[in-house]
């Protein structure tokens, strides 16, 4: 009778393991798009209205879903918070801060550690360029993604299960 | 436009420096300056920031250097030098870390910040391909000017702007050396011109302020940040010649204010407001009347009797010193009020 028990929650804790795996693989391209819509908003502030980034990262943020929209959040209070930051210091603090909550790869944060460096510090016309590099690399990093989550989400949703049946096999 | 009517203790500067000044300060900076002498404080005009050189203020026409804990000394040595960082985490306080967001201001050389204060700055220009001033880099340099809304500053001229025999607007032309309190003067008698104040037997008018340089009624994002009274049209930014001419077709003011008086086209826009049967209440720098007198623009001017009352003003005596009242044909005229030596 505890055998039985113990089988059913092995089974169970691996199946949700691999659902979590599988989720992350699910999440890092979302994330990214979420980023890029970001950028995009960002554009429209910079461009047609100059809006302060203060101003612009709160519009965003009252946006975007929760992780980036917090991410934005961040950025916006801490902009304000009298420190006298620059945007890329208050960017790359977020980003550091977010980390547990960002599912994304190393090479995404380096896109967006990179972008962050020339945030506010120019005029228009340079804003919106490094915007469009940003969503163009953000893009490319998203589009991985998606190859890495049609070919490893499914795999671990039955993978987790499956792990679990074999080491209930072992043990019996 | 609306006009924020907002009431404003103009003596009190503590609440000012806190809430206004200190916030675009980095920490160090700001706990210097809110550290100041009290009397310091309490006439502080103007803080220095500049890369590498000693913090230093200006109060009641005098100079001083200021350590880090706020203490002042006349000697250079004394003051806290300002280091790179001061000076980035200045830039990023004034301009919100945002600079994409004033290149009109990087252009001009200046910018405002909430409570109508000024402030200078200077660095690298940085040019177009033909040569045009395009903005701003590498700012080095910033000058904070407090701006006081100082109430009743008109109180000693305002009889002066009035045609005694007629209870009407005279046209008017303050001149003045730069720091004598003109456009302090202009905001009070807009204010007095706006609310009715400014004579018993003159009825409130509407009035028109065309602020080029954002320093009338000192606008923030298009917000005025004085009490510029209830019937007062403020277009902020806008050069001085077409502003006038789109205030008159849009907001068909009874009297238009503007400052500083120089450009050609200044001049034709005031006279053709003058022949529309508005008046108007402008300065000019100067000294005194043979500038008007010589300078092409405001002798053309005065040749056609475009104003008919010339306030000369001068710092002799503090802020807004009366120097001498003259008419239409630049005639000395007795007031019972100035001093004579």
């Amino acid at each position: 009778m505890i055998k039985l028990l113990g089988g059913v929650l092995v089974l169970a804790a691996s199946t949700m393991a691999g659902f979590r795996i599988a989720n992350r693989y699910g999440d890092r391209p979302k994330q990214l798009r979420h980023f890029v819509s970001a950028l995009k908003v960002l554009e429209t502030e910079i461009f047609y209205a100059a809006t302060p980034l203060p101003e612009a990262c709160q519009r965003i943020a009252s946006r975007m879903p929760a992780p980036v929209g917090e991410f934005f959040q961040k950025i916006s209070d801490k902009l304000r918070d009298g420190r006298g930051l620059t945007g890329d210091g208050a960017w790359q603090e977020a980003l550091s801060e977010m980390r547990g909550k960002l599912i994304l790869k190393e090479t995404d944060r380096d896109v967006l550690r990179q972008f962050g460096r020339t945030l506010g510090v120019s005029d228009r016309a340079d804003q919106i360029k490094h915007i469009h590099l940003g969503v163009a690399h953000l893009t490319a990093e998203e589009a991985g993604a998606r190859d890495d989550q049609a070919r490893n989400e499914k795999m671990w949703r039955y993978l987790g299960a499956l792990l679990g049946l074999a080491v209930l096999i072992l043990l019996y | 436009m609306i006009v924020h009517n907002r009431p404003q203790t103009s003596l009190d500067i503590d609440p000012v420096l806190r809430d206004q000044i200190a916030p675009v300060l980095p920490q160090r900076l700001r706990q210097a300056i809110l550290s100041l002498p009290e009397e310091v404080r309490h006439q502080l005009e103007e803080v220095r920031i500049r890369l590498g050189r000693p913090l230093q203020v200006y109060y009641g026409g005098r100079e001083a250097f200021v350590t880090l804990a706020g203490l002042t000394s006349p000697r250079v040595e004394d003051g806290h030098l300002v280091t790179d960082e001061d000076i980035a985490q200045t830039l990023n306080l004034m301009t919100n870390s945002s600079l994409y967001a004033l290149e009109e201001e990087l252009k001009r050389g200046y910018l405002t910040i909430p409570g109508g204060h000024r402030v200078g700055l200077a660095g690298r220009a940085l040019l177009d391909g033909t040569g045009q001033l395009r903005g701003l880099k590498e700012i080095t340099t910033f000058n904070l000017r407090i701006a006081r809304d100082v109430r009743h500053a008109a109180e000693q001229i305002r009889h002066l702007l009035i045609d005694s025999a007629a209870y009407r607007l005279h046209n008017t032309l303050l001149i003045s050396p730069p720091q004598c309190g003109k456009t302090t003067l202009l905001r009070d008698l807009a204010r007095h011109l706006s609310t009715g104040t400014l004579h018993a037997k003159l009825p409130p008018l509407k009035v028109g302020i065309v602020d080029e340089r954002s320093e009338i009624a000192a606008s923030w994002r298009g917000i005025p940040q004085h009490d510029l009274g209830p019937r007062t049209d403020v277009l902020d930014a806008c050069p001085k010649a077409e502003g006038m001419q789109m205030l008159i077709r849009s907001m068909s003011p009874n009297v238009l204010v503007t400052d500083e008086i120089g450009r050609p086209e200044d001049g034709a826009a005031l006279l053709e407001a003058i022949h529309a049967g508005v008046h108007v209440v402008t300065t000019a720098h100067g000294f005194g009347m043979h500038e008007v007198r010589n300078r092409p623009v405001l002798r053309q001017l005065f040749e056609q009797g475009a104003f008919t009352r010339y306030i000369v003003l001068s710092r002799r005596r503090g802020p807004c010193t009366i120097e001498g009242v003259y008419d239409r044909r630049g005639e000395r005229v007795q007031t019972g009020s100035e001093d004579h030596d």
